[in-house]
C-alpha cells in the first residue's frame, strides 16, 4: 500500500515538471493547452484513484462523482465561449435569413402557451373525474 | 478503504459519514467547476482579458507550492495507512507533516500575494487579477479549512478522552485504530484541496 503511495507521489512531481518544463518551449498555443490539460486530468486521476481510494469504492460513491462531472461538463458546454457570444435576439440585426426573426417569436409564444396548456388540460381532467365521481355517490 | 469494526450497516452500504462528504465534494466540485468554466470563457473570449507576462507570475514559486500540497496529499495518507496499522508515532508525525506543509503553501501563498499586489495585479486591476485572487483565495480558505480539520484530527487523537479505548498502546484519543473514519474523511477533503490546486495551478500559470 505504502509503496503505491510513494509511487503515486513520485509520478505526480514527474508530472508537474514536465508540464512546467513543457511551457518554456514556446509551442504552440492549442498544443501547450492540449498537453498542459491532458497532464492535469492525469495528476486529478491519480489522486482520485489512489489517495481517495475511488479506486476501491462501490457503484453509489462512483454515481456521485459521475453526477458531479456530468453537470460541470454541462456547465463548461453551455458556457462556450461561441454560445456565450451569439446574441439570440440578433437575427433581423445581424442580417440573418429573412423571416427568421418572426419564426422565433413564434416559437417563444409556443414556449410559453405549453405550459398554460398542460395546466389547463390536467385542471379539466381532475374537475371533470371529480365530478363524475360525485355523480355516482 | 477497507471499512472498520465498527462500521454499522447503513440503508446505502456505505458509512454514512464517507456518503456525506463525497457528497459535500461533489458539491465542491460545481463549486469551482463554475469559476472555472468562466474563467476559461473570459479567457479566451474576452477582448479586455489581458494576461500578465509569466515572469510576474512567478511560475516557480507556484510551482514549489504544487510539490507543497501534493507532499502534505501523500503524507495524510501515509498518516490514514499508520492508524490502520496502529504505528501511533507514525501516525502523529505524518498527520503534523501534513499540517506543516498546510501551513508553508499559505505562507508562500501570502508572499506570492504581496508580490503580486505590488507589481500591479490587484484585486480590481484586471480580469486576471479579479479570477486570480478569486480562485486563489476560494482555494486559501479551503486550505484553512483542511489545516482546521487536520488539527482536530491530531488534537481528538492524541488528547485523552472517554471513549479512548487505548489496547496498551498509548492511543487514549478519541480517534483509535478502531474509530478512525474520520481520519480517512480528513484525508479525502485534503486530496480534494491538493486536486484542485493541480487544476488551477497550470490554468492560472502555466498556459
Amino acid at each position: 500500500m505504502v509503496k503505491t503511495y510513494l509511487a503515486v507521489f513520485a509520478a505526480l512531481a514527474i508530472l508537474t515538471v514536465v508540464t512546467v518544463t513543457v511551457t518554456q518551449l514556446h509551442l504552440a498555443r492549442p498544443v501547450a493547452i492540449g498537453i498542459a490539460a491532458t497532464i492535469a486530468v492525469v495528476k486529478v486521476s491519480l489522486i482520485a484513484l489512489f489517495f481517495m481510494h475511488l479506486k476501491s469504492e462501490r457503484g453509489l460513491i462512483y454515481a456521485i462523482v459521475f453526477i458531479a462531472l456530468v453537470l460541470v461538463g454541462l456547465l463548461g458546454f453551455i458556457l462556450l465561449p461561441d454560445i456565450a457570444h451569439a446574441c439570440a435576439v440578433c437575427f433581423s440585426s445581424q442580417g440573418g435569413a429573412p423571416g427568421l426573426a418572426r419564426g422565433f417569436y413564434w416559437g417563444t409564444l409556443l414556449l410559453l402557451a405549453l405550459p398554460f396548456f398542460l395546466v389547463i388540460t390536467i385542471a379539466t381532467a381532475i374537475v371533470l373525474a371529480a365530478k363524475k365521481k360525485g355523480s355516482h355517490v | 478503504m477497507s471499512t472498520t469494526a465498527e462500521t454499522l450497516e447503513t440503508a446505502t452500504g456505505i458509512p454514512n459519514g464517507k456518503l456525506g462528504i463525497w457528497l459535500f465534494l461533489a458539491s465542491e466540485v460545481m463549486l469551482f467547476g463554475g469559476i472555472i468554466s468562466s474563467y476559461i470563457v473570459l479567457r479566451m473570449g474576452s477582448p479586455i482579458f489581458g494576461v500578465p507576462p509569466r515572469e510576474m507570475l512567478g511560475v516557480p514559486l507556484a510551482m514549489i507550492n504544487t510539490f507543497v500540497l501534493i507532499t502534505s496529499s501523500v503524507t495524510m495518507v501515509l498518516a490514514l495507512a499508520s492508524i490502520q496499522k496502529g504505528n501511533r508515532s507514525a501516525f502523529a508525525g505524518y498527520l503534523s507533516a501534513t499540517l506543516l506543509l498546510g501551513f508553508v503553501f499559505l505562507g508562500i501563498k501570502a508572499y506570492e500575494y504581496h508580490h503580486k499586489w505590488a507589481e500591479g495585479i490587484t484585486l480590481s486591476g484586471s480580469l486576471f487579477g479579479s479570477f486570480y485572487y478569486t480562485m486563489t483565495g476560494l482555494h486559501g480558505l479551503h486550505v484553512i479549512g483542511g489545516l482546521i480539520f487536520n488539527s482536530y484530527i491530531l488534537v481528538a487523537s492524541l488528547t485523552p478522552s472517554r471513549r479512548g479505548d487505548s489496547k496498551g498502546e498509548g492511543w487514549s484519543g478519541s480517534i483509535t485504530p478502531e474509530h478512525h473514519d474520520r481520519v480517512e474523511y480528513a484525508g479525502l477533503y485534503w486530496h480534494f484541496v491538493d486536486l484542485v490546486w493541480v487544476v488551477l495551478f497550470p490554468l492560472l500559470y502555466l498556459i
